[in-house]
C-alpha cells in the first residue's frame, strides 16, 4: 500500500509546479464535493436589509448583491455548473477531434482530404456568432451549451493529434511493428496512444480553462446558463450594472475564474515539465 | 613543437558539471599557424566540449574550473562574457556537423553573412556584401552572386556545410574549429568538402573534430586522442597511426573496417538451391515524383549468405529495404518468397521469414516501453509462446544478443546506441526469421561498437543459418562483412559480384568513383 502510494507520489516530489498544480486541483474537487454544505447562506433568496454589504463583512465574507444574496455561496452554487460545462465540453472536444485527427493521420487520400476540409471550415466560423445560433436554435441549459463548446471547439484536438500522430507514425518503431505484422488497432493503441498522451494532457488543461472562460463569456451574454443559475460568467454579468457601488461583486466571480484557470494551468505545465523529464 | 609559435594553446584545462562532476580532465593542446590538428574519440569523450570550451561557450550548468586558453597569446580563460563576445567572431570560426540545423532556414544565405561580416568588422554594407561574396565564391560555390538570395534548403547538404565554411572564415579568423564536418554527408560529398577545407586550412589554423580515426589521420598534421574526458595520446599522425602507444588508440585502429582482427568466414558457400527472397525487375515510383526510387532491379538472397547492398543516399537501398519488408507495396510477380511456398504470403508468413533492424536505434525503440514489452511484442502479437514462458524467451534472446536479462524492465532510454541495436536484434529474433535485414543498422554507431555488433552478427547468421541483407553506405564495410556486394545508383544496380571481386577489380566507373572517395581519406590498410 505504502508502495502505491509512494509511487503515485513520487512524480510531485519531481516537480514542485505539478505539486502545486496537484494541490490547487485537490482544493477545487473538495470546493465542488462540499459546495452545498460550505453555503453559508441560500444563494437564491437574500435579506434586503443587507444588500451591498461589501466584502469582509461579519457573515457575508465575500459581501453581498443587490438583492443581499450572499456572494460566497452564490460563487460555490455556480461552481459545479462551471466545472460541468467545461469538463463535458471538454470530453466531447476531445473524443471527436482525436477520433478524427487519428483517422486522418491513419487513412491517407480521402478520409484525410475530407477530414482536414471539415476542420478548416469548422475554424473559419466564428465560434461564439455560431455558439449564438445554435443556443437560439436549441435552447438554454446545461446540455445545449455544453455540446455546443464541444462541437464548435473540437478542430483544436484534431489538429493536433493528426500532427503529432503523422510525427509518431513516422517513427521507427511503428514501421517496425508493421514488419512485425502488428495489425492497425494495436499499433493505434500500443504505441500511438501512449505517444500522445502528453501532448493531450497538456493540451487538455488549456483547453479546459477556454471552455470556463467560454461558458463564463455565454452566460455573460445571456445565453448560458438558465435564468436564475449563478454560474461565474451569470455573476459577471449582473455585477455589471453595479460597478461603481459593489466593485466586489464582479471581482470575486472574476477572481474564481482566473484563479481555476491558473490552478489547471500549472497543473499542465507540471505535466508537460514530467514528460520532459522522462525522456 | 616550440610553443611560442602556437596560435592556439590549451594547458590542464578542466570542466565541471554540477551533477555529472568533472568530465573534462587536464586537457592540453597547442596548434600552431598554418597547422591541421585533429582530436579524435568516440562520441561522449569530450571533444566538442573541449573545441567549445576554447571560446568559454561551455554550456551551462557547466563551468571551466581550472586551466588556461591562448589564442593569439590573448589568455582567453581571464576573460569574461562581455569581454570575449566580440572576440569570438573574429578569434574562430566554427564549422559543426549537420549544416541544416546551423543555417536558419528562414533567412536568406546572404543576410546570414552580411550581417556576421557587419557585426564584426565594422564595414558599410555594400563592402560587407562584396566580402559575402568572395567568401561564397573561395568555398567554390557556383554562381555566387545569385546564391546570395538563396535559402538554405534549396542546397544539397555538401553546399550547406561549404556555406557554413564561408561563414565561419568571413572575417578571417586565424583559427577554424570543425566540428564532425562531414560525418552528415555521402561519401563523394565528403572528400569534396575535406579537400576544400584542406586547401582553406593552409591559411587557417584548422582544429578538425572527428570520430574517423582513418580520415583524421590522412587529414591532420598532427592528432590528439581523447577518451573519457582526456587526452590519451598525442603525436603527428603518421606516426601515431602506424605506431600507436596508447591500448584505446590501438583499439580504435583494429576496430576500422577492413583492420578489424578477421573473424572466420567461410566465403566460399554451397548455395541452396531456394531463394530466400527473389527480386524481379522491382521498381518503385513515389507518388509525384519524377524518377523512380528503384528501378528493374534484380537479385535474389539464399539461406547462410551476406547480401551487402551499397550505395549513396537517394540510391534506393532503404526503398528496397521497405519493400522487402511490406512497408512499400510493389507490383505483383516483382517481389517473391519462393521458400514460402505460396503465391502471396500473408502479413504474418512474411513477418516470420523476415525482420528487419533499423538505422537509428534511438527511433526504432518506443522510449515509453520496458525492453522486456519490447522485445516481447512480436512474440505476443503471433502467440509464439505460452504466456507464463514469454519473459524466458524475453530473457534468453536478451542474452543472446549480449545483454544483461536482469535489465528488461528498464526503458530504451537507459542505453547507449550499441544497447539499442542489440535490443532490436533481440526484437527482430524473436520471430525466428530466415532472412534479417538490417538498413544501416550499424552507420550509427561508433566504430568499435559497430565492429562487435558486426561479430554479433556473424555469429548469429552461422548459428542460426541466417540470410543477411546488409544495407549500408560504405563500401570498406560491405566488402568486410558480405559475401556478395550489389552496388546501387541512382535506383539501379550497376554492378553486383563476390565482395572480394568488386573491392579488387571493379567494373563499373562509379563503383571506381565510391572506392576512390572512401580510400583517399583512409591510410592503406596495414
Amino acid at each position: 500500500m505504502t508502495g502505491v502510494v509512494s509511487r503515485l507520489l513520487a512524480p510531485l516530489k519531481a516537480s514542485p509546479q505539478l505539486a502545486l498544480g496537484a494541490a490547487a486541483l485537490l482544493g477545487w474537487v473538495l470546493l465542488l464535493a462540499l459546495s452545498g454544505l460550505l453555503q453559508t447562506h441560500d444563494p437564491q433568496f437574500g435579506d434586503l436589509t443587507e444588500r451591498f454589504s461589501p466584502a469582509g463583512t461579519a457573515g457575508h465574507l465575500l459581501g453581498t448583491d443587490n438583492l443581499g444574496r450572499d456572494l460566497w455561496s452564490r460563487v460555490l452554487s455556480g461552481l459545479p455548473w462551471s466545472v460541468g460545462v467545461a469538463t463535458v465540453s471538454c470530453v466531447l472536444a476531445l473524443l471527436v477531434g482525436g477520433t478524427l485527427g487519428l483517422c486522418a493521420a491513419q487513412y491517407r487520400g480521402y478520409p484525410r482530404t475530407i477530414i482536414n476540409q471539415l476542420v478548416d471550415a469548422t475554424l473559419s466560423f466564428p465560434g461564439l456568432v455560431a455558439a449564438i445560433i445554435i443556443v437560439a436554435v436549441a435552447g438554454r441549459g446545461f446540455w445545449p451549451l455544453s455540446i455546443t463548446l464541444g462541437l464548435l471547439s473540437w478542430p483544436v484536438f484534431a489538429r493536433i493529434v493528426y500532427a503529432e500522430s503523422l510525427r509518431l507514425l513516422a517513427q521507427d518503431y511503428v514501421t517496425a511493428a508493421r514488419v512485425m505484422a502488428v495489425s492497425t488497432p494495436r499499433i493505434l493503441l500500443g504505441h500511438l496512444l501512449p505517444g500522445l498522451r502528453p501532448v493531450l494532457a497538456v493540451v487538455l488543461t488549456f483547453h479546459f480553462a477556454d471552455m470556463l472562460v467560454a461558458e463564463s463569456a455565454l452566460s455573460f451574454l445571456g445565453l448560458g446558463a438558465p435564468l436564475g443559475v449563478p454560474t461565474w460568467g451569470a455573476l459577471l454579468q449582473e455585477s455589471r450594472d453595479f460597478l461603481i457601488v459593489a466593485p466586489w461583486l464582479m471581482v470575486v466571480p472574476a477572481a474564481a475564474i482566473a484563479l481555476l484557470v491558473v490552478s489547471i494551468h500549472l497543473l499542465g505545465d507540471g505535466l508537460s515539465a514530467l514528460d520532459r523529464a522522462r525522456r | 613543437m616550440s610553443t611560442s609559435a602556437a596560435l592556439l594553446r590549451i594547458r590542464g584545462l578542466c570542466v565541471d558539471f554540477p551533477r555529472g562532476g568533472r568530465v573534462l580532465h587536464d586537457v592540453s593542446l597547442d596548434a600552431a599557424e598554418g597547422e591541421t590538428v585533429g582530436l579524435v574519440g568516440e562520441s561522449g569523450a569530450g571533444k566538442t566540449l573541449a573545441a567549445l570550451a576554447i571560446l568559454g561557450l561551455v554550456p551551462a550548468p557547466g563551468r571551466i574550473s581550472g586551466g588556461q586558453v591562448f589564442v593569439q597569446d590573448r589568455e582567453l580563460t581571464k576573460l569574461d562574457e562581455e569581454a570575449l563576445r566580440p572576440l569570438r567572431g573574429r578569434l574562430a570560426g566554427f564549422v559543426f556537423q549537420d549544416p541544416s540545423a546551423s543555417l536558419n532556414p528562414v533567412r536568406r544565405i546572404g543576410s546570414a553573412l552580411v550581417e556576421s561580416a557587419m557585426r564584426h568588422s565594422g564595414l558599410t554594407r555594400k563592402q560587407a556584401r562584396e566580402g559575402a561574396i568572395d567568401a561564397l565564391r573561395s568555398v567554390e560555390l557556383p554562381r555566387p552572386e545569385s546564391a546570395m538570395r538563396a535559402y538554405p534548403h534549396q542546397f544539397s547538404g555538401g553546399q550547406r556545410q561549404r556555406i557554413m565554411i564561408a561563414l565561419a572564415l568571413i572575417n578571417r579568423p586565424p583559427l577554424l574549429i570543425a566540428d564532425e564536418p562531414t560525418t552528415a554527408l555521402d561519401a563523394a560529398v565528403q572528400s569534396r568538402v575535406l579537400e576544400l577545407l584542406q586547401r582553406r586550412a593552409k591559411r587557417h589554423t584548422l582544429l578538425m573534430i572527428t570520430h574517423d580515426l582513418a580520415m583524421a589521420a590522412r587529414f591532420c598534421d598532427r592528432l590528439y586522442v581523447m577518451h573519457g574526458g582526456r587526452v590519451v595520446e598525442h603525436g603527428p599522425a603518421r606516426e601515431l597511426f602506424s605506431k600507436p602507444r596508447h591500448d584505446y588508440t590501438r583499439s580504435l585502429l583494429d576496430a576500422l573496417p577492413g583492420r578489424r582482427a578477421s573473424v572466420t568466414t567461410h566465403r566460399r558457400r554451397r548455395k541452396t538451391p531456394e531463394a530466400l527472397a527473389a527480386l524481379r525487375g522491382l521498381t518503385v515510383r513515389y507518388r509525384g515524383a519524377r524518377q523512380a526510387a528503384v528501378e528493374e532491379v534484380d537479385f535474389s538472397i539464399h539461406a547462410n549468405e551476406t547480401v551487402c547492398l551499397v550505395g549513396e543516399s537517394g540510391s534506393g537501398k532503404t526503398t528496397i529495404a521497405r519493400a522487402l519488408a511490406g512497408v512499400i507495396r510493389v507490383a505483383p510477380g516483382q517481389l517473391r518468397f519462393p521458400a514460402l511456398n505460396e503465391e502471396d504470403p500473408g502479413a504474418a508468413a512474411r513477418a516470420r521469414h523476415l525482420q528487419m533492424v533499423f538505422q537509428d536505434p534511438y527511433s526504432s525503440l518506443n522510449p515509453r516501453w520496458p525492453v522486456e514489452r519490447i522485445v516481447a511484442e512480436p512474440i505476443r502479437t503471433h502467440r509464439l509462446c505460452p504466456r507464463e514462458e514469454q519473459k524466458d524467451r524475453v530473457a534468453a534472446l536478451l542474452s543472446r544478443v549480449g545483454l544483461d536479462p536482469g535489465q528488461m524492465d528498464r526503458r530504451p532510454a537507459a542505453f547507449s546506441g550499441g544497447q539499442r541495436q542489440r535490443i532490436a536484434l533481440a526484437r527482430a529474433l524473436a520471430m525466428n526469421p530466415r532472412l534479417l535485414l538490417a538498413d544501416e543498422a550499424l552507420s550509427a554507431l561508433d566504430i568499435r561498437t559497430q565492429a562487435r555488433i558486426l561479430a554479433l552478427l556473424r555469429d548469429i547468421r552461422e548459428e542460426r543459418k541466417l540470410a543477411l541483407l546488409l544495407i549500408t553506405h560504405d563500401l570498406t564495410l560491405a566488402a568486410e562483412a558480405g559475401d556478395r556486394v550489389i552496388v546501387l545508383r541512382r535506383g539501379r544496380i550497376v554492378e553486383q559480384g563476390s565482395a572480394s571481386t568488386v573491392m579488387t577489380a571493379p567494373r563499373h566507373e562509379y563503383t571506381r568513383e565510391l572506392l576512390a572517395a572512401q580510400a583517399r581519406w583512409r591510410p592503406e590498410s596495414g
